[in-house]
């Protein structure tokens, strides 16, 4: 079991992001990325433990990988989506996987945005993750 | 030929083959048999004519035992002692034969008388004549009588025909090899033939003494076939000497006949045999064996010979004969009546048939046929019958027919006449025609089992190369997905580190990872292209036509690019018409693929301050279709390298040899794409002036 990562909280009202993510270099560039742009953020690497987090931290938004160990992304998707309390919570899909059949079926089950890693740099994503957070906020 | 003749001559010959089989095994057996008796009587004659000379060489034995006498010896010695001390022997002895000689043959002188009554006459009698007449009771020795070593008798069972024997062959002859066996010859005195043996006498030293000499009767030899018994009533045993004598016969013979030149006698090689020769008129089978002798005892000049009539020999042969003739001649008998009958049944009705057949023929309908019998004749009859009754009312109603459309075809003639004759021609333009094409026919086919066959093989080919490029394909795709995580981190890390998130950089520090950057950025687009390759290639890259307006897309690839071509330093243009243009056929996320793709080219092979064109206008060559142009100012492709674009990997030589960035597998995926557009893109280019690349869409029809 991979250990979960806690972020000391910068700000309380800032708004927390909950990164699910497997690979721990690319999580740990993310959470630094995040937190420097005075975020709070929770990391976790699996989707069993991802999706825990989301029920106990109520998350303003969830960056989430789609292959991952356990339960994969698409299913942590469709189970937040299944979830009344938690559907509302945006979700941004961070994912290696480009083809347009994997990026339709996450629209499909209520992804807000879909991020191809390589195509993206963190400070775009960032970007992407203020532009819903800061919707909320409005 | 009739069915009777016929069957006779078949039964007939099976007949003369088994007949045939018949006596030829006869004639076998005949062989076998005459083999076995002639062998047969040839062991025989061998056996018998051994007993003789066995018994010659007793004879002999005897006479030896006798000469070994001590009162012979002794007389002897006195003899030759009185002999030697005569002044003149030969005169003496002369004088002596001579006198002998001249004494009539019933006279006896005193000198005789004296040497046929002395001791040892009286001792060669007791042996030589007594012994047997007391034993048997007949003589077998004619005569017995010694002589001195200078021939002259001293002994004599009765009176010798002379008193000196010296000069006589058989005396020198005993002398010098110890015995001698003389030619028959004719014993006045016993009136029988004997052969005369003679004996050499010497003391127990070795010394010559003389001669004794006994005669047995030819007779007493003869007595051993006499005795023998005999195997046919008619079986007739000879003695024959070399010289073809007849000396004895089982059967009424003259003594000393010659009978070399009878056909038996020329038969008789040197070597003891058998064969068949005529006799009197009669066939008669001889075997025959020579003398031989007896261990040191030389053979005697006789051959023995058994003579069969084979009129007996072979009385199980003739009587075998008999009885086949007999029984042949009652099968065939036997047949003969059988086949008349048989053909008498066979044939007949078949007669009745053939001549009821033979009247139909003639047209007359109403015959009859009566055959009783429930045979296949008999049902041959009642078919016959009922063919008759079916041919005579079918026969009727032809008739009326024929009658009826004989009027109706002669008008139909005419008419058809005219047309046929018109036919005629048409009929042979249109044979030749038909054999050209059925010449054509017979090679189309031959090619079209060839092109079946080959692409047959080909489907094979072709599904195993599908197999192996799809297998490779999914390879590529994994392979490029495990490579985006890592690209992805090294990405991220890069840009963070130059925004400053991990502290302030250097100049040269910044400059460094900005080369990274981009060359991580040519990695995720050879990442991107190899995935879209994987994807075609295993026809997992979907698409969703519909309508698509290209001046739309084209200005959507221009902005997207715009930062990156401020980068390059390039000037992007778009070029369309005022009048908005009629939208296409596609699918336009992959065309958006293909014009970023083309426009990544140009970019990438157009140096700084050069300028990349989009145009999209109807084209010229074909109204109906839209033609988009990717016009540069880059370096071109060499001319003779232009037809190569678009394969996977091509990249051109010029840009090889200039290290510029680039997977060489964007156009590849255009082309894949436009494949599936039934299009394909077009290259003008001129190295170092530029390329201009083009494609053209069908206008949607609404």
């Amino acid at each position: 079991m991979k250990k979960n990562t806690r972020i000391k909280q910068k700000a309380s009202k800032s708004p927390l992001v909950l990164i699910i993510e497997d690979e721990q270099f690319l999580c740990n560039l993310m959470v630094k990325k995040l937190m420097k742009s005075s975020l709070k953020v929770e990391g976790r690497f699996d989707g069993e433990t991802g999706f825990q987090a989301v029920v106990e931290k109520k998350p303003d938004i969830v960056l989430l990988d789609l292959l991952l160990p356990g339960i994969d992304g698409f299913e942590v998707l469709r189970r937040l989506k299944q979830d009344e309390g938690l559907k509302k919570i945006p979700v941004i899909i961070l994912s290696n996987l480009g083809e347009s059949k994997d990026i339709d079926r996450a629209m499909q089950l209520g992804a807000s945005a879909y991020l191809v890693k390589a195509e993206h740099s963190p400070e775009e994503v960032v970007g992407k993750v203020w532009e819903f957070v800061g919707k909320k906020r409005n | 030929m009739r069915i009777g003749t016929r069957l006779f001559l078949s039964f007939f010959l099976i007949l003369l083959i088994m007949a045939g089989a018949g006596f030829y095994m006869v004639g076998v057996y005949q062989n076998a048999l005459r083999d076995a008796v002639g062998q047969g009587s040839v062991f025989l004659a061998e056996d018998k004519i051994r007993h003789i000379d066995k018994d010659i060489f007793q004879r002999i034995e005897e006479i030896q035992l006798y000469s070994n006498n001590f009162l012979l010896r002794k007389a002897l010695q006195e003899s030759n002692r009185g002999f030697e001390s005569m002044e003149d022997v030969q005169a003496h002895i002369q004088e002596k034969d001579t006198e002998w000689v001249s004494t009539p043959k019933e006279v006896i002188t005193p000198f005789m008388e004296e040497l046929i009554s002395n001791e040892i006459s009286e001792s060669l009698r007791q042996e030589f004549i007594g012994f047997w007449e007391k034993k048997h009771g007949y003589r077998v020795y004619g005569e017995a009588f010694a002589t001195n070593r200078y021939g002259a008798n001293i002994a004599q069972t009765g009176k010798t025909s002379d008193y000196y024997q010296a000069d006589e062959k058989w005396w020198q002859e005993a002398k010098e090899k110890g015995f001698s066996i003389g030619e028959m010859e004719y014993d006045g005195s016993a009136e029988v033939w004997t052969i005369p043996f003679g004996v050499r006498i010497e003391d127990g030293e070795g010394t010559f003494l003389g001669v004794i000499k006994a005669v047995p009767f030819v007779r007493e030899f003869v007595r051993e076939v006499e005795l023998t018994t005999r195997k046919y009533e008619t079986t007739e045993i000879r003695l024959v000497t070399f010289e073809g004598k007849l000396v004895y016969s089982t059967h009424a013979f003259q003594f000393l006949e010659d009978v070399a030149g009878n056909e038996f006698f020329r038969n008789i090689k040197p070597e003891s045999g058998f064969f068949i020769a005529n006799e009197g008129g009669r066939e008669k089978l001889f075997a025959y064996a020579h003398s031989k002798g007896f261990l040191d005892v030389p053979e005697f000049h006789w051959i023995l010979l058994m003579a069969h009539d084979t009129q007996e020999v072979f009385s199980s042969v003739h009587n075998l004969q008999r009885a086949l003739g007999i029984i042949g001649l009652v099968l065939a008998l036997g047949i003969l009546v059988l086949l008349a009958v048989l053909s008498r049944a066979i044939s007949k009705p078949v007669q009745i048939l053939m001549e009821g057949a033979l009247r139909i023929a003639n047209g007359d309908l109403s015959v009859k046929i009566d055959i009783p019998t429930k045979d296949e004749i008999g049902q041959l009859a009642l078919a016959f019958n009922e063919m008759t009754e079916r041919l005579k009312t079918s026969y009727e109603n032809l008739e009326l027919k024929v009658r009826e459309r004989t009027q109706e075809l002669h008008g139909q003639i005419q008419e058809l006449d005219k047309t046929a004759k018109l036919l005629v021609g048409r009929d042979w333009e249109l044979s030749k025609t038909k054999e050209r094409e059925q010449d054509r026919l017979g090679e189309l086919d031959a090619i079209s089992k060839r092109l079946v066959k080959r692409d047959f093989e080909l489907l094979q080919t072709n599904e195993l190369l599908r197999e192996m490029d799809e297998a490779k394909s999914r390879f590529v795709s994994i392979a490029a997905h495990q490579l985006r995580t890592p690209i992805s981190a090294m990405k991220w890390s890069v840009q963070m580190l130059l925004d400053g998130d991990f502290g302030k950089l250097s100049r040269q520090a910044k400059k460094v990872l900005e080369e990274t950057a981009f060359t991580l950025e040519r990695l995720i687009r050879l990442v991107g292209d190899l995935l879209n390759v994987a994807r075609i290639e295993e026809g997992r890259f979907g698409f969703s036509f519909g309508e698509v307006q290209l001046e739309e897309l084209c200005k959507k690839v221009l902005e997207e690019n715009l930062p990156n071509a401020k980068k390059c330093k390039i000037t992007l243009k778009l070029s369309i018409p005022a009048k908005p243009l009629p939208p296409v056929y596609g699918d336009s996320d992959n065309l958006l693929l293909v014009l970023e793709n083309f426009l990544e080219n140009a970019l990438l092979y157009t140096p700084q301050g050069g300028v990349v064109e989009f145009i999209v206008r109807r084209d010229t060559r074909n109204h109906k279709k839209i033609r988009v142009f990717i016009k540069d100012t880059g370096i071109g492709i060499p001319e003779f390298q232009q037809g190569l674009v678009g394969q996977k990997f091509f990249r051109a030589d010029n840009v090889v040899r200039k290290q510029i960035g680039g997977t060489g597998l964007g156009l590849y995926i255009v082309t894949k794409i436009l494949e599936r557009h039934h299009t394909t893109f077009e290259v003008e280019s001129e190295e170092g002036e530029g390329s201009t690349f083009s494609f053209a869409l069908p206008i949607l029809d609404r």
